[in-house]
């Protein structure tokens, strides 16, 4: 039966009164000293009573754009969805968000609330951001849909700062309904979610997706226990990244229930897909971008993974110079664009209404997808962590005073190149004073010697697709 | 215990960890999460091995202050301060 697709949060959230299955699971301390920990639940019915209380709340709070730290907890879960509901616009942030980025990113969107799980700490870090910031009311633009807010996420960039991208609660049902229309869920299975849910990836494929087709959502405890989530909560489906899935596995992490992991954000490599095909688990790799919603292309359950099926409400063609462009139903209301007065919400489509990806690809005889790589000059690590190559070269070169510096993939991380004529022991000492002032996601490994010039274009460009190491 | 034998229990979870690692020389100014080859999933791996081992917590907050091996072998120590520490052959998780 073809799967319904909600037109909002409200028409999604309205199927979930009366329903009795389990809705959300998650982790609950015993005794901290024995780290013992129950698993407790919550049923779609009482889900739907508790966003609804919480709908009231908000409709009465004085803010219009929050900003939320999405940490794997119930009460998150609950905040979004009233929050949507009751029309006001949320920013969904890391759990791990410093307080400069949440500050940052308060500024871009105009938040001007933020909710937290963490009792008083919420107060706390609520005084930490705003603080210094003249009290305004939101300028955020009004929603697209009328009453339901709009979700911002921001995407992982290729600097230190990502761009605000606004998607509305129907552009992530439609998303949701894309990947049930060719991976479908139900209320037999446990979907984990341990991947972060301010990734619109995240988001829809390990949150919404599980709560519209009657999934029950296990809420992973977070980065403590990444590596025995799998055992405690048995699931049948595990969203994740290329990088996690690797040391899950190499851990003996999995259990024994696990029926298919959708990996995104990245791509894996050949041989991690075939030691999970070994155990049996049907492997889907996801190709899809913020903007898009997440979902744009998915891979079929046996043969080339890297051969992506086309999802239901997308279209996809490739331009004149091998770009990917999309339409799609889950497509983003646009950037925001900061003005002298307020913000502006920027489409960014073509007059056809193509949104141009940025990746390279091709459509086969048989209309799939194949992804052959990014326009930029962007690293994308296994993780999804991206590494703009460019600037960290010229931070790089200015600090050892050669431009004989390239910044390359080596085996999933990105590595510092030195060609002749730099020395070693300093370029070492230059990294790590590089690293020291980076999160350790977008810390270059190593130095890697080239031992003789890089190699560059006739007009000094230097040519990082030839540095064979 | 004290400091040298946690290290060498230190080093021996990060070689059960990551066994790419054995005979990569360690000291206490080795960076573990990038320098000798760890990457912050192992990391958290080796932290939550030695968190059972020492049956122990170290806060999640100080993690991202803990980069080198004597680092991380001064939060074991201070937060292993009371525990008993199992033997060697002992199982490492008592969690779930």
């Amino acid at each position: 039966m073809a799967a319904y697709m909600f037109k909002n949060f409200h028409d999604l959230v309205d199927t979930w009164k009366g329903n009795n299955d389990p809705a959300l699971e998650w982790r609950e301390e015993n005794d901290a000293s024995r780290n013992s920990y129950e698993k407790k639940s919550i049923t779609y019915d009482e889900l739907f009573r508790e966003v609804q209380d919480e709908t009231k709340r908000c409709l009465r709070s004085n803010y219009s754009c929050e900003l939320i730290k999405c940490a794997h907890k119930k009460e998150v879960v609950v905040r979004i969805f009233a929050d949507v509901l009751a029309g006001n616009t949320i920013v969904l942030s890391d759990e791990l968000s410093s307080v400069e980025k949440l500050r940052h990113e308060a500024v871009e969107t105009s938040a001007d609330a933020l909710f937290s799980a963490g009792g008083t700490q919420s107060e706390e870090l609520k005084n930490a951001v705003f603080a210094s910031m003249p009290v305004r009311r939101s300028d955020y633009p009004a929603p697209s849909d009328g009453c339901e807010g709009d979700l911002i996420f921001f995407t992982s960039g290729t600097s230190a700062q990502g761009k605000a991208v606004v998607l509305s609660s129907s552009a992530l049902c439609s998303a949701a309904w894309s990947g049930q229309s060719v991976l479908p869920c139900g209320p037999t299975d446990t979907l984990l979610s341990i991947i972060p849910l301010s990734h619109v990836f995240g988001f829809v494929c390990s949150l919404l997706w599980g709560l519209a087709y009657g999934a029950c959502v296990a809420l992973g405890g977070g980065r403590r226990h990444i590596y025995d989530d799998c055992k405690f909560f048995q699931p049948t489906i595990l969203p994740i990244v290329p990088a996690v899935i690797f040391h899950l596995l190499k851990a003996s992490a999995l259990n024994d229930e696990l029926k298919c992991v959708l990996i995104g954000a990245a791509a894996p490599d050949g041989q991690l897909i075939q030691d999970l095909r070994d155990r049996h688990i049907d492997v889907r790799l996801g190709y899809g971008l913020t903007e898009t919603g997440s979902g744009v292309a998915l891979s079929q359950t046996q043969g080339d993974p890297f051969v992506l099926e086309i999802c239901p409400g997308n279209q996809v063609q490739i331009s004149d110079n091998g770009e990917v462009k999309v339409k799609s139903l889950s497509l983003m209301r646009g950037y925001i664009k900061k003005m002298t007065h307020g913000l502006k919400i920027n489409p960014h489509v073509d007059a056809q209404g193509w949104f141009y990806t940025g990746d390279l690809g091709t459509i086969d005889e048989q209309g799939f997808l194949h992804i052959v790589g990014r326009m930029s000059d962007v690293l994308v690590l296994p993780d999804g962590t991206k590494i703009p190559c460019s600037q960290y070269e010229r931070i790089l070169s200015e600090m050892l005073k050669s431009n004989e510096v390239a910044v390359i993939k080596q085996n999933g991380h990105g590595v510092l190149v030195v060609g002749l004529g730099v020395d070693i022991d300093q370029a070492n000492q230059a990294l790590r004073q590089f690293n020291r002032n980076r999160e350790r996601s977008q810390q270059l490994y190593k130095v890697v010697e080239y031992g003789s010039k890089l190699p560059r274009s006739s007009t000094g460009k230097l040519q990082r697709w030839a540095i064979c190491i | 215990m004290n400091r040298e034998d946690v290290k060498k229990k230190v080093i021996q979870t990060i070689h059960q960890c990551a066994p790419e690692l054995e005979g990569v020389s360690m000291d206490e100014n080795s960076i573990v999460n990038t320098d000798i080859g760890v990457d912050s999933m192992e990391f958290i791996y080796i932290i939550s091995k030695l968190e059972g081992q020492f049956n122990m917590r170290i806060p999640e907050e100080e993690w991202e202050n803990i980069s080198t091996l004597g680092e991380l072998v001064d939060a074991v120590m201070k937060y292993a301060n009371n525990a008993s520490v199992p033997s060697e052959s002992s199982n490492d998780s008592s969690k779930s």
